[in-house]
């Protein structure tokens, strides 16, 4: 599973940072740092989770 | 798709369209909302001041919305209510300048985005969790001087509000000098938006001779203007603090209300952190947010909004979606309850739930941790109240409780091994 983010449309809630650590991280100005840009079988549904969870749209995944 | 017919445009069988019910409590909201979701995740709803509009009730809807910038802040149309919301200090030319160009909750992207930008990195989670110990000895800190004087207390005014008043003032980097003027102000029922505006001048001006590691020192080393650095400081100053007083009290109603969910966390405070979610979902303050403004026609969920027309999104209605929460008035602390709208959705979503997570999970943690035979006594949100401030929020209450003296020692001082 392929991973992007928009960093200039995050808001900086924190969602997924709190929901898949492994994922996604947030840099000083609280902005959305990806770790890793595919998601491994077993953090698929975390990914998910965090996606759906992003106030602002900011995550998206592809197959 | 189906779609909702506008009653009051058909002229039958409502030609006035209902005002928004007061009835109901944190524990138990007005049935009404669950009536209105089952016709329809949005109803034609009257304002306080005339305005008709729609209260959306459907959990879908309400993300929808709330995710949608075609519904704005900036453009408001109707006022937020009927309480003509006292001044305190004067406000001038300069200073409403401030607030219009540096609320947050009154501006739309990219402004909003612009002015958020500058304030959000010290929220973030790895952020806040530096907080955490801090936070952890204030509050054990508090139940010492709590336990230490009486068998009795109130949960909202002796514990969930000092707290949640330390923690804003560290966070925004507010001046221990200047931390009780801070609670006189905020930490009040009735805010004066003159008094929050001079205070929060006064701490941009201290701070910046000062600089530290906290948010009024980034702002200030933002590229923000003077009036933007002004108009956020003092939104943030008077926002979330007593949304995060108001859980801790609420919450802990509902736990000694409940003993099996008292004694589920007591056995496994390790679960805490997690069922802050079912927490926050249960007991959402915000019966409506901050109204939006459509901007143009749009049809969402088959109902068709137009242009000018007020949205209220009631939070409170969608976390009890049974449709995306099941069973949703079952207060269950080990529900998966994530995706909830307590700290709302979209741009707008709250910039401080990293730190109300932590804050409402330490606080519970160690009350629960400190005093195993406290019992509630009386709370005043047991039974309908008035909505609290500008916007229909269910308001804190007294939340009155006593604990057996066990000759003091073993609750007395830390308990870690307990």
């Amino acid at each position: 599973m392929k991973i992007e983010v928009n960093q200039s449309t995050c808001v900086g809630s924190g969602q997924c940072a709190l929901t898949a650590e492994d994922l996604f991280d947030q840099d000083d100005d609280g902005i959305v740092i990806l770790l890793h840009d595919h998601a491994k079988p077993e953090f698929q549904d975390a990914a998910q989770r965090a996606a759906s969870l992003c106030p602002a749209r900011a995550i998206t995944l592809s197959d | 798709m189906t779609t909702y017919l506008n009653t009051e445009a058909t002229g039958c069988p409502f030609p006035h369209p209902p005002v928004m019910p007061r009835d109901g409590t944190p524990f138990h909201p007005s049935p009404q909302f669950a009536q209105w979701r089952a016709e329809a995740p949005a109803t034609r709803l009257t304002a306080e001041d005339g305005n008709v509009g729609w209260f959306v009730t459907g959990y879908d809807l309400a993300r929808l919305v709330l995710q949608d910038t075609r519904f704005s802040q900036a453009d408001r149309r109707t006022p937020l209510g009927p309480t003509p919301v006292p001044m305190g200090a004067p406000i001038d030319a300069e200073k409403m300048h401030a607030l219009m160009v540096g609320n947050v909750l009154g501006l739309d992207p990219p402004q909003h985005t612009k002015i958020r930008r500058a304030a959000v990195g010290r929220f973030s989670v790895r952020s806040v969790r530096r907080q955490r110990p801090a936070i952890a000895e204030f509050v054990e800190r508090r139940l010492d001087e709590i336990l230490a004087a009486e068998s009795t207390a109130d949960l909202f005014e002796d514990f969930a509000v000092p707290i949640s008043v330390f923690a804003h003032c560290r966070m925004l980097g507010i001046p221990n000098s200047k931390v009780e003027e801070f609670a006189t102000i905020f930490a009040t029922e009735e805010l004066k938006f003159g008094d929050m505006l001079q205070f929060a001048a006064e701490v941009l001006d201290f701070k910046g001779t000062d600089l530290g590691e906290d948010t009024v020192s980034d702002l200030l080393r933002s590229e923000l203007s003077g009036p933007e650095q002004l108009g956020i400081a003092t939104v943030l100053m008077g926002s979330g603090r007593d949304a995060i007083a108001y859980m801790i009290g609420t919450i802990m109603v509902s736990l000694l209300s409940d003993p099996g969910q008292l004694e589920l966390l007591r056995r496994e405070p390790e679960r805490i952190p997690a069922s802050v979610e079912e927490f926050v979902r249960f007991h959402a303050m915000f019966v409506s947010t901050h109204p939006r403004t459509v901007t143009e026609d749009v049809t969402l969920e088959g109902i068709d909004f137009h242009k000018g027309e007020p949205v209220w999104v009631s939070t409170v209605a969608a976390n009890r979606d049974g449709t995306r929460f099941p069973e949703p008035d079952t207060f269950d602390v080990t529900r998966e309850a994530s995706g909830h709208l307590a700290f709302g959705h979209g741009v707008h979503a709250c910039i401080g739930q990293q730190l109300a997570r932590v804050v409402i999970a330490e606080a519970i943690t160690q009350l629960l941790r400190r005093l195993p035979t406290l019992r509630l006594v009386e709370a005043t949100q047991q039974v309908p109240m008035a909505f609290a401030g500008d916007l229909p929020t269910y308001s804190p209450g007294t939340v009155r409780v006593t604990w057996e003296q066990h000759g003091g020692k073993e609750l007395v001082g830390d308990n870690e091994n307990s």
